[in-house]
């Protein structure tokens, strides 16, 4: 296949995601509204648990609107490569059908997920309004932020898609292990308080983790500073440096796995099964 | 075979692949605790981050074990229909001799069952992890607005699935404004009352909210609460039965309606 042919394939698997993530709404306003309330929700949760407690902080609010609204891109990003595998497999029944063309089905998958990603920075725009709605102070570093959100981005699908391709030879079950990571990410990355709350053991996942990193860049790309005061001793080039490297390994990874898996789905039989999910 | 006998079997067939899932569908109920543990956890690290009293753990706890109760309503209930027909099983179910409602009743005491068992471990686990206080003031009180609360919520479901089997793909879209919006509503993991008593009130159009008030309060005591115990409880039998006769209409004009404009059977739309 030739490289335009490539290009105009990715293209038609964005559209596709597009169609499909957006045609049960009669129109474009309908849908974004949806896709507006469920960060709205998200935030207000903890400004409501704030609120109940009586404590304000300009401070904690910004680092919980940050963490919150940018939570939606890589929720959805796991959420949808996975989700992506098992609707072409178990419901449209076409995943055999997608190997038998030409085209890959990896770039498919990132092609879906990122149609996902355009839809879910409907809700980072939301960020960005809350923070005027509230009188938080802001000192939007542009550059930096288009780098974080962009990396942050791709690293998103590439974890999703080394998860996703473990269920290329999973007969069900590939939700709650989406779900699981998105709760493991959650809980150890800081996204709604700093990592001081956290146990000393646990900070050492926190570390391990890219997304950590990526929130301390969005949080210091937006606000000028980071909220954080363990990763705050750390330098913008570090973050931005560790957060490069750790997206580009877990792109090498999750191209491998997805040929592992692929391959092992093709041995036994898997890429027709269906398992009543 | 007298029809009440056929009733209680048709509840026991639809209860019994819930409640063994527990243990055949080992990963589901193992993953799906893990995460929901998970959450809790955030919940109770965002009021340590605000250094909140440690009752405000409890809510947390209190909130997300219960709330396991809401998802099944949700994911397990009012979809459930949905999915029966994507699956296509309902076309099954529709032209064998029984009870629908006996179906949806059974539906949801496996769902109830299943869940149970979800909602415990999240309880316990959150209570002895972060050492969140616990108390009792009201026991029966508890036991009454705790049952209260699962009939109505489970009424809900079963109302909703009715309404879910006449959409499409919409239906992902309405289960997930379910959930985390409902969850804020709903005061899961706070006193209901922060939110005002126009929003609190209205929120409490869905049972969720004074079901989860009405346990609150029956444990840690009534300056938590939105209304006085006795009327919530009050509400919640109300709502019960409100949405239970809600669902057998439901069922039987969304059943005819569906095979008049021919959807028992339609998939993919």
């Amino acid at each position: 296949m030739s490289f335009k042919n490539y290009v105009k394939g990715f293209i038609t698997s964005i559209w596709l995601g597009l169609k499909i993530t957006l045609n049960w709404a009669r129109s474009p306003l309908i849908y974004i509204t949806y896709a507006l309330v469920l960060p709205i929700a998200s935030v207000f949760l903890v400004i409501f648990m704030y609120w109940a407690v009586g404590y304000y902080n300009p401070q904690a609010l910004a680092h919980v609107i940050v963490g919150q609204t940018h939570a939606y891109v890589l929720t959805d990003a796991i959420a949808t490569t996975s989700w992506v595998i098992e609707d072409d497999r178990e419901h449209y029944k076409v995943l055999k059908y997608m190997f038998i063309t030409p085209f890959s089905y990896y770039l498919v998958i990132i092609g879906r997920a990122l149609s996902h990603m355009l839809i879910a920075l409907v809700g980072v725009i939301y960020a960005f309004i809350l923070f005027y709605a509230y009188h938080l102070p802001i000192s939007l570093n542009v550059a930096l932020y288009v780098y974080s959100l962009s990396l942050g981005i791709i690293a998103s699908i590439a974890l999703g898609l080394t998860l996703a391709s473990i269920i290329f030879v999973m007969p069900r079950g590939g939700q709650v292990i989406s779900r699981s990571l998105q709760a493991i990410f959650y809980v150890f990355s800081g996204a709604v308080y700093p990592l001081t709350v956290l146990p000393e053991w646990a900070r050492w996942i926190s570390y391990g983790i890219p997304v950590t990193y990526w929130y301390s860049l969005l949080r210091r790309s937006i606000l000028g500073y980071d909220t954080d005061p363990l990763l705050v001793t750390l330098y913008n080039n570090d973050l931005m440096t560790r957060f490069l490297i750790s997206t580009i390994i877990f792109i090498v990874f999750s191209y491998i796995m997805y040929r592992v898996a692929t391959w092992r789905a093709k041995k036994a039989g898997r890429l027709e099964l269906i398992s009543s999910i | 075979m007298k029809s009440e006998g056929i009733i209680w079997r048709v509840v026991f067939a639809r209860a019994y692949p819930r409640v063994i899932a527990i243990v055949r569908a080992a990963r589901w109920t193992v993953g799906g605790t893990i995460v929901s543990l998970m959450y809790m956890a955030a919940l109770v690290l965002i009021y340590k981050s605000i250094n909140a009293p440690k009752e405000y753990y409890s809510f947390a706890i209190l909130g997300s074990s219960l709330l396991s109760y809401w998802d099944n309503v949700i994911w397990s209930m009012a979809m459930q229909l949905y999915w029966d027909k994507e699956d296509g099983l309902l076309e099954i179910y529709m032209i064998a001799p029984i009870n629908r409602m006996a179906l949806l009743t059974g539906m949801a005491l496996g769902g109830m069952t299943m869940t149970t068992f979800r909602a415990v471990i999240i309880f316990f686990t959150g209570i002895l992890l972060f050492k969140a206080p616990i108390y009792v003031q009201m026991p029966g009180h508890l036991v009454l607005s705790f049952f209260l609360a699962l009939i109505a919520l489970y009424g809900v479901g079963m109302a909703f699935s009715s309404l879910f089997l006449m959409w499409g793909r919409q239906v992902w879209a309405v289960a997930d404004l379910m959930m985390e919006p409902m969850h804020v509503l709903s005061g899961s993991y706070f006193p209901i009352k922060t939110l005002g008593y126009p929003l609190a009130l209205m929120a409490s159009l869905v049972p969720l909210a004074f079901g989860l008030d009405a346990v609150r309060q029956s444990m840690f005591g009534s300056s938590w609460g939105l209304l006085p115990l006795k009327y919530e409880e009050l509400l919640l039998l109300l709502y019960s039965i409100f949405y239970i006769f809600l669902a057998r209409y439901a069922l039987r004009k969304m059943e005819y309606l569906a095979k008049v404009e021919g959807k028992l059977t339609l998939r993919w739309q």
